[in-house]
């Protein structure tokens, strides 16, 4: 038996210009489909995970829908610019679906045609990859998602965060933005690519990108970092122990980045480093526990009508 | 009649390497559970991709066999009272029986007459019974890993449909808050939408239409066919790698080949680098040329057909040549510093906290690996000495600690770092070899320098595992401490290298006291107690595998366990003739002797190893001298063959065996533990020297008699 011609793809959608087109493209996408935009966490993060709006909100039974662009900082990747595809600052596009949809792998391969992804030719795959965030005490199963060889995103079903078991269960969709624009504006280059009709990449970081690599690789003071480590780790003890749940985990979130930066310094031993990180998830788990006690106290407001099971599929109700 | 069974789990995208087990545990569970329901069923097969694991079940019969059954009731005695009529228990048990008080019937049986019950059942229609084992059945599946997703159980990856036919008709039931039904869905792209699967022999067909070939196999040969015509057309041939060929199977559910290029300067690096850029991440087919050498060419294989084949070669070579600029760069920089550097560094690299720096174990692998080459092949001295000196040197390489995909290629990047600056062949192959074997599939070295390095190696992962403390039970090893003993004795055997593996571990540990590195705080000598357990458990479970019973290994590894060949040639000896009469009947004196000395008071056996008198008169009994004089020459005899370096054991036992006649004698005539403390002394000095003989080859005392004689 011979296999009928393939289904005909939907109208042809442009391919988006510049790097801020796709983003707005994203934006539209993920907001019609009930998406909250959040926007970045308001301090430096590693990855979208760490910003409250993941972290915290896949915790407890609420009910949950976010997308944003998180700046994640990554010191120790930094390569003074010089290295095409490794900065230490990039941007990742980050969504949330708790609980997850049963057609989530539908709609995100929609977000994909949506910004322009025409997948009937292309090879897109969804590769094993298990994820863990020792720092969060967080873990998960799911994919690497493969365009044509090129990973351009991770997805995963959020199982455990801050040392809690999930329920409902989360999925996470992490798109590597400049991965998919360089492929979508044909370079091989994040340097090289358009971020608005008339700016490059480089014309508006790449200064940013060699500054920061002399400071994390040369110029930081580890001993200030240190003792920062020393301090903002007591205040988030402190203010998680006070039951503020906010001001408690963002000191969590500055330790993780202060440890960082001193890994990046090479301040920290290997022997040394899975110590500093089991601090910083002893406070992430406590930051957890006191975010569901507070929600329970405050009657889980979000969870209205009955408690949703998974969400129904949403069959083609995303258009674009 | 007969009908056809078919079962489709709908999942998102499976790990490749889950597919092959889940099917085989899918089709015998379903094999096992028809045959339960009493279902005959003509044949079971299992398919799956990616996102299916499906059950095909032919020649299903549509009824379930009728069965009588025999329940056998109370007692007559208590089933009726003084009336002859039927008591509360007679009536209890034909309720329970599902049948009248009347029709129950008697049986005769040694301990009385009882109550039967026989109990028709006729069967029900199949369709009746699916629902039920059909759930129970996708329930069961095993994976290494699991999740949620909706809080309706656990498996591999979400499950998003089931699909279930009894021919034509839906069996319905629920598993994972889904409800089966008769839609499945075709391939992400060439095929998006729903479609309905009208009856179950036309699944794979319907699949196909839908661009999804299910049949684990046919997708394989589509890939080996595919990948040798895109080689072909490049004037090559795809390098044979069937466990590539199986997990690239697994990733898609219709494959195309899509023929790809690199720079002829990656060509450069050796073989094995460009091969790993190739393979491990992006699970590419690598190509050579009519002289074996690379083509600079891959085969990548996408999952879909039609348009977009430059857009999708592009995209995968992009990727090739991240990774490949990533290797030359570690590769060049490598090269610029050289293995002598990198030995050096090895200083900064911790191999274990109590045990110091892979530097430091560098130093105790030399010298361990200069007195194996001492005792097993001189002439390989100087080779051997330097392999190990560089064999962990490209554990400081840039290639190795970028934990890339090259970091699986510790041993063969050592060896190229080595030819590269010009080491010996004979260096380079045992660096190359040392690593080996990794796993029970792997091949040992070939080299005897190779072999030396790496039982040197793996003596050295045991031996310091112990003194730091590191325990092996049940799962737990994770410094694979069982797996290097699993190599070692490979090693021994299968390159019939005879080796004392006790002694070599006491005189590495002696190395380890001078260094300084003390077992830890409380441990008994040093881990060696560890050790020897250990050990004895690695040959004893090489020897279960050529077959030696558990008893046999028990009895030969009692005994100087340090020599593997020695142990497995005594092991085989001993069942040659173990099940013989003589054997049989020798075992039966031996262990009276070996019992009466276990129960003597304890001084007086200890006491009776004294010479005794030569003179016969000293003797109370003829019986007592004969067995003296003839242990006391079957002794000489043992120790003559243990002189040699391959003792002849068959022979050996023969002489034992000889013994049979004075110990039955020696039994009739005479009683051990007689009132005169003399003649007992003497009777169990006799017995004591029996024992000593014998256990020069073996704890005879631990096989057990064979069934049906008892031991005395």
């Amino acid at each position: 038996m011979k296999p009928k011609p393939p289904t005909t793809a939907k109208p042809k959608i442009e391919t988006p210009q510049s790097f801020q087109e796709m983003l707005l493209r994203l934006e539209r996408f993920w907001s019609d489909y009930g998406c909250v935009l959040v926007q970045p966490y308001s301090s430096e993060v590693g990855a979208g995970t760490f910003n409250p709006s993941t972290f915290l909100r896949v915790l407890g039974p609420e009910p949950w829908k976010a997308a944003y662009v998180e700046p994640s900082r990554r010191p120790k990747d930094g390569r003074y610019g010089q290295n095409p595809s490794r900065l230490q600052m990039f941007y990742q596009y980050q969504v949330v679906l708790k609980p997850s949809p049963a057609d989530v792998l539908d709609v995100y391969l929609d977000s994909l045609r949506h910004i322009g992804i025409d997948l009937e030719k292309h090879d897109i795959r969804f590769v094993e990859d298990d994820w863990e965030s020792p720092t969060l005490g967080a873990w998960g199963l799911g994919w690497e998602v493969w365009l044509d060889g090129q990973e351009i995103t991770q997805f995963t079903y959020f199982q455990q965060s801050g040392g809690f078991d999930l329920n409902p269960i989360t999925a996470e969709i992490t798109y590597g933005i400049e991965r998919i624009a360089c492929y979508l504006q044909g370079v091989d280059r994040i340097m090289d690519l358009r971020w608005s009709r008339d700016m490059r990449w480089d014309e508006l970081f790449l200064q940013g990108e060699i500054e920061w690599s002399t400071f994390n690789f040369e110029q930081s003071n580890p001993e200030l970092l240190f003792e920062q480590f020393e301090k903002m780790e007591k205040e988030a003890d402190r203010l998680l122990g006070a039951g503020l749940v906010l001001p408690g985990y963002d000191y969590v979130i500055k330790c993780s980045h202060l440890f960082n930066l001193l890994e990046a310094r090479g301040a920290i031993s290997v022997t040394e480093r899975v110590g500093y990180i089991a601090r910083v998830r002893k406070l992430a788990r406590k930051a957890a526990g006191v975010y569901l006690k507070q929600r329970e106290e405050m009657g889980f407001p979000l969870l209205r009508g009955p408690k949703e099971a998974e969400a129904p599929e949403s069959a083609g109700a995303v258009r674009g | 009649m007969a009908r056809s069974l078919l079962l489709e789990i709908g999942c998102e995208e499976l790990p490749a390497g889950f597919i092959p087990p889940a099917l085989e545990q899918l089709r015998s569970l379903a094999r096992e559970g028809l045959l339960g329901a009493r279902i005959g069923t003509a044949e079971v097969q299992a398919m799956g991709t990616p996102r299916r694991l499906t059950l095909l079940a032919e020649g299903v019969a549509d009824r379930q066999e009728e069965e009588t059954r025999e329940l056998t009731g109370p007692a007559v005695r208590v089933a009726f009272d003084a009336d002859g009529s039927p008591t509360n228990a007679a009536r209890g048990f034909a309720k329970s029986a599902g049948i009248p008080v009347e029709s129950l019937e008697r049986i005769t049986t040694p301990k009385g007459e009882y109550l039967l019950a026989r109990v028709h059942d006729a069967g029900k229609p199949t369709r009746d019974i699916l629902p039920s084992l059909l759930p129970a059945w996708i329930g069961a599946i095993q994976f290494p890993k699991t999740m949620h997703w909706n809080g309706s159980g656990r498996f591999a990856r979400p499950v998003r449909w089931l699909l279930a036919l009894w021919d034509g008709e839906v069996v319905p039931f629920e598993s994972f808050a889904i409800q089966s039904g008769k839609r499945s869905r075709g391939h992400r792209t060439l095929s998006p939408g729903w479609f309905e699967v009208k009856s179950a022999d036309r699944y794979t067909g319907t699949l196909r239409e839908n661009y999804v070939l299910p049949v684990m196999a046919e997708r394989r040969e589509r890939v080996v066919t595919l990948v040798n015509e895109a080689a072909a057309s490049k004037g090559g041939k795809a390098l044979a790698d069937p466990e590539l060929v199986e997990e690239v199977a697994n990733l898609i559910e219709w494959p195309d080949a899509i023929l790809g290029h690199f720079d002829e300067r990656y060509l450069e690096l050796p073989a094995p680098i460009v091969i790993t850029a190739m393979r491990a991440h992006q699970r590419y087919f690598a190509i050579e040329g009519d002289r074996g050498t690379l083509l600079p060419h891959f085969v990548a294989i996408r999952n879909g057909q039609g348009e977009g084949k430059d857009s999708i070669r592009r995209g995968n070579e992009a990727v090739l040549r991240a990774r490949l600029e990533d290797a030359r760069f570690y590769w060049e920089n490598d090269r610029k510093a050289g293995l002598e550097r990198k030995v050096q560094e090895l200083k900064q690299i911790v191999w274990h906290e109590k045990l110091g720096s892979v530097y430091d174990r560098t130093q105790r692998i030399v010298q361990l690996a200069e007195e194996l080459a001492r005792q097993l092949a001189p002439k390989t001295r100087d080779v051997v000495s330097r392999a190990a000196y560089l064999s962990k040197a490209d554990l400081a390489s840039e290639m190795i600690r970028s934990g890339k995909e090259f970091a699986g290629l510790e041993g063969i990047a050592g060896a190229e770092y080595a030819a590269a600056q010009g080491e010996p062949a004979a260096v380079v192959g045992a660096i190359r070899e040392h690593i080996l074997p990794r796993s029970p599939s792997d091949p040992i070295p070939h080299s005897i320098e190779g072999a030396i390095l790496s039982l040197a190696d793996r003596l050295d992962v045991i031996v310091g595992g112990f003194r730091a403390g590191l325990t092996v039970t049940g799962s737990q090893d994770p410094y694979g401490l069982r797996r290097a003993g699993n190599g070692i004795v490979r090693i021994l055997t299968e390159k019939g290298l005879r080796l004392d593996v006790s002694a070599l571990a006491s005189w590495l540990g002696a190395l380890y006291d001078r260094a300084g590195i003390a077992a830890r705080s409380g441990a008994e000598r040093s881990g060696e107690t560890e050790f020897a357990e250990f050990w004895s458990q690695r040959v004893a479970s090489a020897l279960e595998e050529k077959g030696i019973p558990y008893d046999t290994a028990a009895a030969v590894l009692a005994v100087r366990p340090g020599d593997p060949l020695d142990v497995l040639a005594r092991a085989r000896a001993i069942e040659a003739i173990r099940r013989t009469e003589d054997f049989e009947g020798l075992m039966i004196g031996y262990r009276r002797a070996a019992n009466i000395l276990k129960s003597a008071p304890a001084g007086e056996v200890a006491a009776s190893g004294q010479p005794l008198a030569e003179r016969p008169e000293a003797f109370g009994d003829k019986a007592e001298a004969d067995l003296h004089l003839e242990t006391k020459m079957a002794r000489q005899a043992v120790e003559t063959y243990l002189q040699s370096p391959e003792p002849d054991y068959q022979a050996l036992l023969r002489h034992l065996l000889a013994l049979k006649p004075s110990i039955d004698r020696f039994f009739e005539a005479v009683m051990v533990m007689a009132e005169d403390p003399t003649a007992r002394k003497r009777r169990l000095a006799i017995l004591e020297e029996v024992r000593q003989t014998f256990i020069r080859i073996a704890d005879f005392s631990a096989l057990p008699s064979a069934p049906g004689q008892k031991s005395v």
